[in-house]
């Protein structure tokens, strides 16, 4: 459906985005993560129109957008400030786009009213968009990019400025309202857990590429840079100090890779830590720094071979040690991540 | 806590029984002239007044006119707002605050400096009968509506600029993008967004420019000629040369009515203006495309030559009057005094009357400043709502009726300053205060109420805090209000044309009753003493500038 081809563009001499190529199918919700200023608000403003690259191609429905002006591309877009127009009531704001369109006044009071409701917003048509609360207001935006049906529906930030509650509970809203309307969307946020409820795909950014595009499982349980292993906050990265065959030898222990046995760094999973019995081979051994009890769990942060491991265990686990003790845990195999690149590997 | 009280009341008839003696009492002396002409109430003459068709072309015209100059104003800052809102190029900043020079100088300057332009004997006019060899000037808009207007768009358009363009760049421009991704574009991204946004901005500036072109007087009185009168100018002829002191309160009273109305009007718009921005990233970008940068450079080309041409014609004129190439003559006869002149002293005298005036405004308007300042800012206090106001009143009031007032109620007892010094001053101090409490009152108001109470219980008493917290936080203010109340009164004329003695004119009214007078030298002095007077409020609106905060102020 949406193709972006090789996008280049810088603003000056800051290089913002080095080559970027997304293809994104009919229906689905593509999310953009990265950390600000990684260049993925400004890929959404080159699919909008309101930027021009100096290079590459968005190809729309089979066709390239490149030379269709802004007004004209007929896609949506939402803004971080949501951006309402202050001199026009809801139903002002929501009707602006089928008025550009030229949809005739009674039609568009029914779209309005439609889209309204869709966003749980009926009844609001009269109200001064200056008075509505921040989520009232981030709904309205929503209903304004969403009454054209627009071809494409793009979200910049949608809930960057509300409070971590109502995101919360907007984002898994928002994702049901474009599924219901079948729209294909983009989504930037710099917020993982934000990227997983909403997206079917994650592409992460970082200074103008992408580094990883993928299921959001995929990209959560197997990252494959440092980059986007810190950047989900999984920071267990070790160098690779030496192989023999498909084992690789690191400052805690030894471990099996099953691909990519060649990587430089790996990352050693949170998620597959568990307790294990002092003195078996792959065991990890090393001293108690920390103990975090976080209800469920408890988050520990283990000294072993001079560097800090952090890994969680459930609460209900008998005899975990305390702080000052000693422990030995294991990795299950899987989560032995192979990292591109050795950039951000600590040691 | 009663002795503060006391105290604090005291201080508070400072500032009021100024207010009451020096701008009150004029204005009912005018309202008892117009409604009681004979120590009883008697409207006749007062109806009579305003339903003569003698008046109703006067306010006709004052109107028409203020209308006319208002939508040309906005009409050609618009492009400029738009191009300081969205474009940054170089020497941004010092543009819009040279743009803004024409805010200080003194009508009478202007209107030497574009007779000297365009008027009969200005640079325009010698260059077109040089080079074509003609006998009478070309260019004749000396006495017409075109150069009233043409002043007046001089005048305000740094005005229009200043609260459009900085209204504009504090919108979000993504709501301008989002407009654009829903389809609007060219007409429609005006009319459905651009306009309706800037309406709040559009509308104070408009009824700023038009209270200011509805009360103009010098710019009339002297490029206008007798074929056209605003209120002001009606209210001078009155008074100065047919002796008609009804019909001239007559005319004050609806002027002071009028400018109420519009004040209060203006006040209103002006809180909405400031009261909707919303501090944004500024969108301006260098223009980066052909057009973009064709509409950066005409617009700066049209604020270069609008500005600094009639200002560089003053100068060169100022030396090169009377044909015969470059002379200093007029700026040496300023020290003589001409036998048949209409001045009783050397004209440069003025100059130094109108320093000693003016240092003696700004001693005053500071002091009675301060104080209000402070009473204002009082927190909690149910004064300072009303106070507010009833200070800026004599910003409402155009200084021709002020001036106009003191000559009718300052001249004879109970309180005769007929002869006095202090006349000047006392009339300019009103016209300067409301500046210097602007200047400072938000810097006062932006001091958290820690600061001080902080520097209590370090141990600082109250003249402490304000010596020692207070003072410095507002000096930037303080020196700014200062330097307008200097510059204020160096160029103030409506009301000194009123009550500036024979034997003791300002530099302003030497420069009118020069213009006034036939003759090279007459006029190649007026010029001269107008570059002087423009070289001194110059270096004070320098000053202010480099001082002033950055953004819109309070104006």
């Amino acid at each position: 459906m949406l193709e972006i081809r090789d996008v280049v563009l810088s603003f000056g001499d800051l290089p913002v985005l080095r080559g970027i190529s997304l293809a994104a199918a009919e229906g689905e919700i593509v999310c953009l993560l990265g950390p600000s200023g990684c260049g993925k608000t400004t890929l959404l403003r080159v699919v909008a129109g309101l930027e021009t690259p100096a290079r590459g191609d968005v190809i729309f429905a089979g066709r390239s957008v490149r030379e269709v002006p802004v007004h004209r591309r007929g896609f949506g877009l939402m803004f971080q400030d949501f951006a309402l127009f202050p001199h026009m009531d809801v139903a002002g704001n929501v009707a602006f786009g089928l008025k550009m369109q030229a949809v005739p006044a009674a039609e568009r009071q029914r779209q309005v009213q439609e889209v309204l409701s869709l966003v749980g917003l009926a009844g609001f048509e009269r109200r001064d968009v200056a008075k509505l609360s921040g989520g009232e207001k981030q709904r309205v935006a929503l209903a304004r990019s969403l009454a054209p049906s627009p071809r494409l529906l793009m979200l910049d930030e949608p809930l960057g400025s509300l409070d971590a509650a109502l995101r919360e509970r907007l984002v898994i809203e928002i994702r049901e309202i474009i599924k219901q309307v079948g729209r294909t969307a983009l989504y930037v946020t710099h917020d993982q857990h934000e990227a997983f409820a909403i997206a079917d795909r994650i592409a992460i950014m970082n200074e103008g590429r992408f580094e990883q595009v993928g299921m959001p499982e995929a990209v959560y349980r197997r990252p494959a840079s440092a980059f986007v292993a810190r950047f989900l906050g999984l920071n267990n990265i070790l160098p690779v100090a030496g192989r023999e065959g498909n084992r690789i030898r690191t400052a805690v222990g030894q471990f099996r890779l099953e691909a990519h046995a060649d990587a430089e760094a790996v990352l050693l999973h949170p998620d597959g830590f568990e307790p294990s019995a002092a003195g078996s081979p792959e065991v990890i051994a090393g001293l108690v720094e920390r103990r975090v009890f976080l209800g469920d769990a408890y988050q520990f942060q283990l000294r072993a071979g001079g560097v800090g491991l952090m890994f969680k265990l459930p609460a209900q686990a008998d005899g975990l040690p305390q702080v000052g003790e000693n422990m030995s845990v294991r990795l299950l195999p899987e989560y032995v991540v192979p990292l591109n690149g050795r950039d951000g590997v600590n040691g | 806590m009663d002795r503060s009280r006391a105290a604090l009341i005291g201080l508070l008839l400072v500032p009021a029984v100024f207010l009451a003696l020096f701008y009150l009492y004029p204005l009912v002396s005018i309202l008892a002239v117009g409604l009681a002409p004979g120590g009883q109430p008697d409207l006749s003459g007062f109806i009579e007044i305003v339903t003569s068709a003698y008046y109703r072309d006067t306010l006709g015209f004052t109107v028409a006119q203020a209308v006319l100059s208002t939508a040309l104003t906005l009409l050609l800052a618009l492009p400029g707002a738009y191009v300081f809102a969205r474009y940054d190029f170089p020497a941004k900043s010092l543009l819009m605050a040279l743009a803004t020079l024409p805010f200080v100088l003194p009508t009478v300057v202007v209107a030497a400096a574009f007779s000297a332009l365009v008027g009969p004997r200005g640079l325009v006019n010698e260059g077109l009968m040089a080079v074509f060899g003609l006998e009478s000037p070309p260019v004749q808009l000396e006495r017409t509506l075109a150069i009233i207007l043409i002043v007046h768009v001089f005048y305000n358009y740094a005005v229009a600029l200043r609260i459009i363009g900085g209204y504009w760049a504090n919108q979000n421009p993504r709501m301008e993008e989002a407009a654009r991704v829903l389809g609007a574009a060219g007409w429609r991204l005006w009319w459905e967004i651009r306009l309706p946004v800037l309406r709040p901005a559009l509308l104070a500036a408009g009824v700023l420019v038009f209270i200011f072109t509805f009360t103009s007087f010098g710019v009339v009185l002297i490029l206008g000629g007798p074929r056209f009168a605003t209120l002001e100018v009606e209210i001078y002829r009155q008074t100065a040369n047919l002796l008609n002191l009804p019909m001239a309160a007559g005319l004050s009273l609806v002027q002071i009515g009028l400018m109420f109305v519009m004040l209060a009007v203006y006040t209103r718009m002006q809180r909405r203006v400031s009261a909707d921005v919303v501090s944004a990233a500024s969108a301006a970008r260098p223009p980066r495309t052909r057009r973009a940068r064709a509409l950066v450079s005409g617009n700066l080309l049209f604020i270069a030559v609008m500005l600094f041409a009639p200002l560089l014609a003053l100068v060169v004129r100022s030396f090169t009057v009377g044909g015969g190439g470059f002379t200093t003559r007029y700026y040496e006869l300023l020290f003589t005094n001409v036998r048949g002149s209409v001045l009783f002293v050397p004209p440069v005298r003025a100059v130094g009357n109108s320093l000693v005036f003016a240092l003696a405004t700004t001693a005053l308007a500071v002091a009675l400043g301060l104080i209000t300042v402070y009473l204002l800012s009082q927190r909690g206090s149910k004064w300072a709502n009303w106070l507010d106001p009833l200070f800026m009143l004599p910003l409402a009031t155009s200084a021709v009726t002020l001036g106009f007032g003191y000559i009718i109620a300052l001249d004879e007892p109970p309180l005769n300053l007929r002869a006095s010094p202090l006349l000047i001053p006392l009339a300019h101090t009103l016209v300067a205060m409301p500046f210097v409490v602007r200047s400072v009152l938000p810097a006062k108001r932006s001091i958290t109420p820690h600061l001080p109470e902080a520097a209590r219980v370090l141990g600082a008493s109250p003249w402490r805090v304000w010596r020692w917290v207070d003072l410095p936080l507002i000096s930037r203010g303080l020196i700014v209000g200062a330097m307008f109340a200097f510059t204020v009164s160096m160029g103030e004329f409506g009301a000194s044309l009123f009550i500036a003695r024979p034997d003791a004119p300002t530099m302003p009214v030497v420069i009118f009753r020069l213009l006034g007078q036939p003759g090279a030298a007459n006029y190649g002095q007026a010029l001269a003493m107008s570059v002087l007077l423009m070289v001194v409020c110059a270096v004070g609106f320098i000053l202010i500038e480099r001082l002033r905060t950055a953004g819109m102020g309070e104006f």
